[in-house]
């Protein structure tokens, strides 16, 4: 029996709508050694993982800033296919609130810009990977009303990931109680960014803004519980 | 005489004793005629007692089909079994499906879109897409209850009050306006209770609804939330345009606060609701979810004077034209099993489709002899 025949049938070319996940990545002195090793992998499947995913690979654009004493932007915000996932080695102290301030200055770019051009977007992503407490002479408590301001504003979504050793009280600070801090189990950046993926996945497919459906993250979260 | 002995020996089984006190011969054959007699009774006594049984078994039989066919007649699932025919009037072939998205399989969610078609008389029609708000927990089962319970209902009894059918007209765009907008809140209303019913939070049954009402004359279509609606007439034109908030997946929903109390709220720009009266020769009609929306619209354009991205809301000419093309011969050839073909395609017909996150929902009408 027949089907439809689909030889003749030709789609409209479509502007895929985008999503904005700005990596903010903690290269410091304390970070040597096996852990920027798992992160650097981690980096890698991500990066793969999105480059297999059909409809992620057209909607999401990554950015990555990495931060030691100084702020570095590694990559600007840019689908899969225009760049490729750097290798990150390790150097000086911690200046966490200033690379947290630049990955936030990059997505309300980046959001203006969208915006101006009249491109539909989701919510985008600030994601914060650290593995200590940050520098004296940070100001946390003004990173923190000002995160707390732009996620009740609903301006970008926040999620900090601490690495053994880091100063989970100053993530809860920093970060808006509807999504707290998460520690990494070890050092499984791997799971972590598996589960990245699905969720930049989950979030692409979204069909309304306020919730998304997130994958579990028990793989890779410590004391994690349902 | 003869026929009082007649009388008596029938009804009462036996002669008269006068006549039988001396002749001992005719004793003995009335002694056997009497036992006959009362055989034959016996006998006839019987078989008017399994005909009784048999007429009161075969009056009891129809009332229990009688029942049957009632209760399949409200059954919820498969209203179009109600009708004659289940795909076609005589003028209009309708396909419908919805088929869950990729994501929904992988997140383990259920497929929130529903859908319902509803073949009147006179070559008129319902066609109703609704799509469950992905972070709302029973959305499917509102979007079900408004595709097929609550809209056809009031959309039909809508159309027989107006008498639209019998005076053959539509009504203005003023008119379809208004009466559009009752008929939404009384789904707004019938859902309410319903989830009162259900002791469900009314917010958590957040879907979106496009009802079409479509006829010889043109179309009547109203809507709340996002997705798309089409018709051709020579060439594809919109009959929609969809309501779209701020991010790329936000609208609002037949539950959404605000709408049924203020009669001007506008998103993006759009009235809520949106209503529109189509009284061109329509050849085809769709109306879908916006899982199908990039697949088949033209959703985006870049204005190269202004260096701006805008959304042209046209249903391709490319897309749907091969696709109805085909069906009147399709039809011919599997006959009710389009639908089934019709499913197929929108699951895995093309591979952008079969990649495609979200629900699918797409109704394709076509006027027969119209290609």
């Amino acid at each position: 029996m027949s089907d439809f025949k689909v030889g003749q049938v030709e789609q409209p070319v479509n502007y895929q709508q985008k999503c904005c996940c700005v990596m903010v990545l903690d290269v410091s002195g304390s970070m040597s050694g096996d852990p920027i090793r798992q992160l650097n992998e981690g980096l890698q499947s991500f990066y793969e993982e999105i480059k297999n995913d059909p409809v992620s690979r057209d909607r999401l654009e990554v950015a990555v800033v990495e931060f030691s004493d100084k702020v570095n932007t590694l990559i600007d915000p840019s689908l899969i296919e225009n760049f490729t996932m750097p290798t990150l080695s390790t150097k000086g102290t911690t200046a966490l609130v200033d690379g947290v301030r630049e990955g936030i200055s990059i997505v309300k770019a980046r959001k203006a810009w969208y915006k101006q051009t009249g491109q539909t977007y989701y919510r985008p992503w600030v994601i914060l990977i650290t593995d200590g407490a940050p520098d004296s002479g940070q100001e946390i408590d003004g990173l923190a009303s000002e995160v707390r301001q732009a996620v009740a504003d609903k301006d970008f979504v926040f999620f900090a990931v601490g690495v053994d050793g880091a100063d989970m009280s100053v993530l809860q600070h920093i970060s808006d109680p509807s999504m707290p801090p998460a520690p990494l189990n070890g050092l499984k950046f791997k799971e972590f960014f598996d589960w990245l993926s699905a969720s930049m996945s989950a979030v692409t497919s979204s069909g309304d803004g306020d919730t998304i459906n997130l994958p579990s993250p028990a793989d890779w979260m410590k004391g994690f519980t349902i | 005489m003869a026929l009082f002995i007649l009388i008596q020996s029938v009804v009462y089984g036996k002669f008269p004793e006068s006549l039988i006190k001396e002749n001992k011969e005719l004793k003995a054959r009335i002694v056997t005629l009497e036992r006959d007699n009362k055989i034959l009774m016996i006998g006839g006594g019987f078989c008017l007692l399994l005909l009784s049984v048999g007429i009161v078994y075969s009056i009891m039989k129809k009332r229990q089909q009688k029942k049957n066919k009632k209760r399949q007649l409200t059954q919820t699932d498969s209203p179009e079994l109600s009708m004659k025919n289940l795909i076609t009037s005589d003028q209009w072939l309708v396909l419908a499906a919805s088929v869950i998205g990729k994501a929904h399989v992988k997140m383990n969610l259920p497929c929130q879109d529903s859908h319902y078609k509803l073949p009147l008389e006179n070559n008129w029609g319902i066609a109703v897409v609704c799509d469950g708000a992905g972070s709302a927990k029973n959305s499917q089962i509102g979007s079900v209850f408004i595709a097929k319970e609550a809209a056809p209902r009031y959309f039909k009894a809508l159309v027989e009050r107006e008498k639209w059918i019998e005076k053959k007209i539509l009504p203005s765009s003023d008119k379809w306006d208004e009466l559009a907008r009752v008929e939404l809140i009384n789904c707004y209303g019938a859902l309410k209770i319903f989830a009162e019913h259900r002791e469900l939070d009314f917010s958590s049954l957040a879907c979106t609804i496009i009802a079409v009402v479509y006829s010889p004359l043109g179309l009547l279509v109203t809507h709340i939330g996002d997705g798309r609606a089409g018709f051709k007439d020579k060439k594809w034109f919109p009959a929609m345009i969809p309501h779209k908030g701020e991010e790329a997946n936000q609208t609002i929903f037949l539950t959404s606060k605000g709408w049924v109390n203020n009669p001007d709220l506008k998103l993006s720009g759009v009235s809520v609701p949106e209503s529109r009266v189509i009284t061109k020769p329509v050849e085809a009609f769709v109306l879908m979810s916006d899982g199908c929306e990039n697949h088949s619209f033209k959703c985006s354009d870049f204005d190269e004077v202004n260096q701006i991205w805008t959304d042209p809301n046209i249903p391709s000419d490319t897309f749907f034209n091969p696709l109805i093309e085909q069906m009147p011969d399709l039809e011919k050839e599997v006959g009710q099993k389009i639908n089934e073909k019709w499913e197929k395609f929108l699951e895995n017909g093309l591979e952008s489709l079969e990649n495609e996150p979200d629900d699918k929902t797409m109704i394709l009408g076509l006027k027969h002899g119209n290609l």
